[in-house]
């Protein structure tokens, strides 16, 4: 078989593997002893939706039933580390898996065991974007203190009319010509210039030489 | 006449295709691939891409 033939079934092959071995997430996943528990609000301030995870339950946030935002709307949480008290702490969140600059860390001089906040979705995102995300983090503090978790969310809205997708839509034609431009390329020669290709001219036989013994003669 | 290949453009076109595909799946609430949609996407398009530039027809041009 040639090599590139086995490469493209080798793909064909690592398609169909991912498709039936990668499950969606089951629930919103908290561990470590972490809860967090998430509301959002839609732009009249009316309750949208709700997510929670940890010890006390999961409910939500999961790919089938995300937890929805609106852009327009607002997010509140309030987590609990637990038993576990978090100093010296680092966090890092990821979305698909991929790091995102959405990371940090504290001392916790305090101690302190609980967060609660809450923000406007428009105000932290330079424009407004649409779809569904897979968004997970994870904490480590001072004496092995861990906590990680996951979930999924949707921003609500028609994406036609983002950015963000439009951007999405020019890297794909980026990509395709790109390809294009990556096809193979073989020099041929026109068939006019081989048409027209002059055969040298036939050059003359050289003089016979004068025979040497007949000349003075 | 061997056919020169191009598989660095192959695969960087192969990379951004997969990277704008993934995006709109992503955007449009379609994460087929669940928690590895994006990766995925874009490696599989970076491979295609590499196949493409050694087995797509190739093109004739003159001799420079």
């Amino acid at each position: 078989m040639r090599p590139t033939a086995r490469a493209a079934r080798a793909t064909v092959i690592s398609l169909v593997a991912l498709c039936v071995l990668v499950a969606p997430v089951a629930a919103f996943d908290m561990n470590g002893g972490c809860d967090l528990a998430l509301s959002s609000t839609d732009e009249s301030g009316a309750p949208l939706d709700a997510a929670s995870g940890g010890p006390s339950g999961d409910d939500g946030g999961t790919q089938d039933d995300p937890f929805l935002v609106d852009w327009e709307g607002s997010v509140s949480w309030t987590g609990s580390s637990g038993d576990q008290v978090f100093t010296n702490h680092t966090w890092q969140t990821y979305v698909f898996n991929i790091p995102i600059p959405v990371a940090g860390g504290d001392d916790n001089p305090d101690g302190t065991t609980t967060a609660e906040g809450s923000a406007d979705v428009s105000d932290n995102a330079p424009f407004q974007f649409t779809g569904l995300y897979y968004v997970s983090g994870q904490i480590n503090g001072e004496g092995g203190t861990h906590c990680d978790g996951s979930g999924w969310f949707k921003m609500t809205g028609n994406p036609l009319t983002t950015i963000p997708f439009w951007i999405a839509v020019g890297i794909c034609v980026l990509g395709g010509v790109l390809l294009w431009a990556a096809r193979p390329v073989v020099a041929v020669v026109p068939s006019t210039a081989a048409a027209t290709v002059v055969a040298p001219p036939p050059t003359e036989p050289p003089p016979p030489p004068p025979p040497s013994g007949e000349a003075g003669r | 006449m061997r056919p020169r290949r191009r598989p660095i453009i192959g695969l960087v076109g192969g990379l951004v295709l997969g990277v704008g595909v993934a995006l709109i799946l992503v955007f449009t609430s379609l994460a087929i691939l669940g928690t590895y949609t994006v990766i995925f996407i874009t490696i599989v398009g970076g491979v295609l891409g590499l196949i493409w530039a050694y087995m797509a027809p190739p093109r004739r041009v003159p001799p420079a």
